[in-house]
């Protein structure tokens, strides 16, 4: 797709005019407001063409030149009927009039800006939508030259000392996102992030030819929010992991690690990996290959990574588009959830043709650049950082053997009770929110009605008194699952309704459902409901849960909007869980 | 390079942002006179323009350029 690494943004200019006509199957549809403090036309197009390549169609709201603090401070009725899903106000430098301030009073002018900024965000809090702000680029001239970052007065202490009380307030707000476009023009070049003929001629505050990377940049966040990022790297080995074959050279004459240049350039791309394993990212490795080289391999110390460092190890000679489903299904994840990289074409073709939503970077031969293709597409932009997110590769690596301890217990229940397993349930609180957030938008098959919520709207739905919203955490004598399962509902009268009800696919078949079941029905008991009705919502990938409440002897007396309402008396409702032991945080 | 040759190229620009594949520029084409052309289409054609010569318009003379035979006459002079 046009927006990846290598960005070519000539192509992305001529191709976004060829494209307007409506998507087919869009998987969603996003309202964006853009704000803008200078033009931003070609933004904006570039904006809708970016989700179309993603197959999310977009309408976009683009404010009268310039009125980005009025459309904030006093909005419009045109963007209030818009119902904007996600806010993007486009300043810079170029609005911030840096030139403007007399070099003896940066410090007022600082304190003054940052006072209209945090009015601004207040003021958009309302929309109660995620707001995605810019920091401000350096400017491309120094006043004092290198001192200029050092004393009061320089142009680039001032932009340093705003930034730094900008990031300030936007990681302290969870409804601001950043949208780094100090990095992002320090990473193209300012004197090619900055176009002053443009600037003079149509107002656009950056050259043209940068107007993509921006717009990847912003849309990434706006992918992120809504969860659709990815959660395994799959890796070729071979020439792509490290240098040579291993088949062929032998464990020790593969390149890897000093003293060899290709060696190096692989050895850089593993311990990136390791990094990307230790936030979260899962690996997994799919490999033409014999198993036993591929141990000798990594048992020779050369590597950086290690065999355990993987979640799953395909190294076999099946088709690498098998191996991937294999994979996904081994670690209960969906395959459009992996990156593959291969420096093979022709492998990259197979998986990329037959495995629908796969990201297959085009990387050749060219080692030195195999990061950027990992790390310049946004595959992993996150919003947050749990703790979850730090243990995730470690359990999964304790599924693995909970899988060997299962196959060694002759009866499912007698493993289900060696376990010893125990679930700590809580209310949605500060503590949890973020995994809570996290969790209801990344679930795809354990997941009823698939609704998703930004922090925002969630909190939203829950200020109401008739709302609940509980999560549980998995504890078993292999360690901490972590938060892996949120049930949500409402009062309504005598009836529990159950509206948002996900799992996370690395604890099903424990008996978690149930357990989470009766703490609804307690919920539910509580309030002094009759009966309990469990709302369903049929979605591509979770068919797993369509028969949930038939199997469990609801009754389904209504389908509305495509949502079924299955309804059981709470008397009537029996439910087993006798495996889970309710325990302490 | 010949004026002739100019013009084609530079006409396959205009036929991909003009969304018109029979589109051919003429000496006295002018931005906002032809469908589609208008300043903000400009920004766009001269920023492709740049890029698939490899050369840089100045201020001056993208404010002198008044029809397609100077920004062609322009071209041909930086090249």
């Amino acid at each position: 797709m046009s927006f990846d690494y290598p960005i070519d943004s000539s192509k992305i200019l001529l191709n976004r005019r060829k494209l307007f006509t409506p998507l087919k199957n869009p998987k969603k549809q996003i309202n964006v407001a853009v704000l803008g403090a200078s033009t931003t036309d070609e933004l904006c197009e570039q904006i809708k063409y970016f989700f179309y390549t993603k197959n999310i169609s977009c309408r976009i709201f683009q404010s009268n030149f310039g009125q980005f603090m009025s459309e904030s401070l006093d909005p419009s009725d045109e963007l209030i009927n818009f119902k904007p899903d996600f806010i993007y106000v486009h300043t810079s430098i170029k609005s911030l009039k840096i030139y403007d301030v007399d070099l003896n009073n940066h410090a007022d002018f600082v304190d003054s800006h940052i006072k209209d900024f945090n009015m601004m965000a207040e003021s958009l809090k309302l929309f109660n939508c995620p707001i995605i702000l810019n920091n401000y680029e350096f400017p491309d001239l120094r006043l004092f030259g290198n001192i200029d970052r050092l004393i009061d007065g320089g142009l680039v202490k001032l932009i340093d000392s705003i930034n730094t009380k900008i990031h300030e307030i936007i990681n302290n707000k969870k409804f601001l996102y950043l949208n780094d476009i100090n990095y992002l023009s320090a990473k193209l070049g300012l004197d090619l992030w900055f176009d002053d003929s443009q600037w003079y001629k149509s107002k656009y505050s950056t050259s043209i030819s940068v107007i993509p990377a921006l717009v990847k940049n912003i849309g990434n966040i706006i992918i992120a929010i809504t969860g659709e990022t990815k959660k395994v790297v799959a890796l070729d080995l071979d020439n792509t992991l490290w240098g040579g074959v291993i088949g062929d050279d032998g464990a020790s004459k593969i390149k890897i690690g000093e003293g060899d240049p290709i060696g190096e350039g692989h050895f850089h791309l593993q311990k990136l990996l390791a990094l990307l394993k230790s936030r979260g990212v899962l690996l997994t490795i799919n490999s033409k290959n014999d198993i036993d080289n591929v141990k000798k391999s990594f048992k020779s110390g050369r590597n950086f990574l290690k065999i355990e460092d993987f979640s799953y190890i395909a190294a076999n000679w099946e088709r690498k588009d098998l191996n991937l489903l294999e994979t996904a299904q081994a670690l209960n994840l969906g395959a459009d959830s992996f990156v593959f990289i291969d420096d093979n074409p022709a492998e990259q073709s197979i998986v990329r043709d037959n495995i629908l939503g796969i990201s297959v970077p085009k990387l050749h031969k060219n080692v030195e650049d195999y990061p950027k293709f990992l790390f310049d597409n946004g595959f992993f932009e996150t919003i947050s950082f749990s703790n979850e997110d730090k243990e995730r590769a470690n359990i999964y690596k304790k599924n693995l053997e909970r899988d060997e301890l299962r196959h060694s217990l002759t009866s499912y229940s007698d493993y289900l009770k060696s376990l010893e397993m125990t679930s700590f349930v809580e209310n949605f609180n500060s503590n949890n929110s973020e995994r809570v957030v996290q969790l209801l938008n990344k679930t795809n098959q354990f997941n009823f009605l698939t609704n998703r919520y930004t922090y925002e709207e969630l909190n939203k739905k829950l200020s109401s008194k008739n709302e609940f919203l509980i999560c549980a955490n998995l504890n078993d004598k292999f360690g901490d699952n972590g938060i892996i399962s949120i049930v949500g509902g409402y009062v309504d009268k005598k009836s529990f309704y159950i509206d948002n009800f996900v799992m996370s696919c690395r604890v099903l078949k424990r008996g978690m459902e149930d357990f989470i079941l009766n703490n609804v029905i307690d919920i539910a008991r509580g309030n002094g409901c009759s009966e309990i009705v469990g709302m369903f919502k049929k979605s591509e990938k979770n068919s797993m849960v369509k028969n949930f409440y038939q199997d469990r002897n609801f009754n389904l007396e209504l389908v509305e909007n495509s949502i079924e309402y299955w309804h059981s008396e709470l008397e009537s409702i029996s439910v087993d869980d006798n495996f889970i032991q309710k325990g302490n945080k | 390079m010949e004026t002739q040759s100019l013009y084609t190229q530079v006409s396959d620009i205009f036929k991909q942002i003009l969304n018109n594949d029979n589109f051919e520029l003429q000496p006295g084409d002018k931005a906002g006179e032809i469908d589609g052309w208008d300043s903000l289409t400009h920004v766009i054609l001269i920023d492709l323009i740049e890029r698939k010569f490899d050369l840089k318009f100045s201020l001056g003379e993208l404010e002198e350029m008044k029809d397609a035979s100077d920004l062609i006459e322009t071209i041909s002079e930086k090249l």
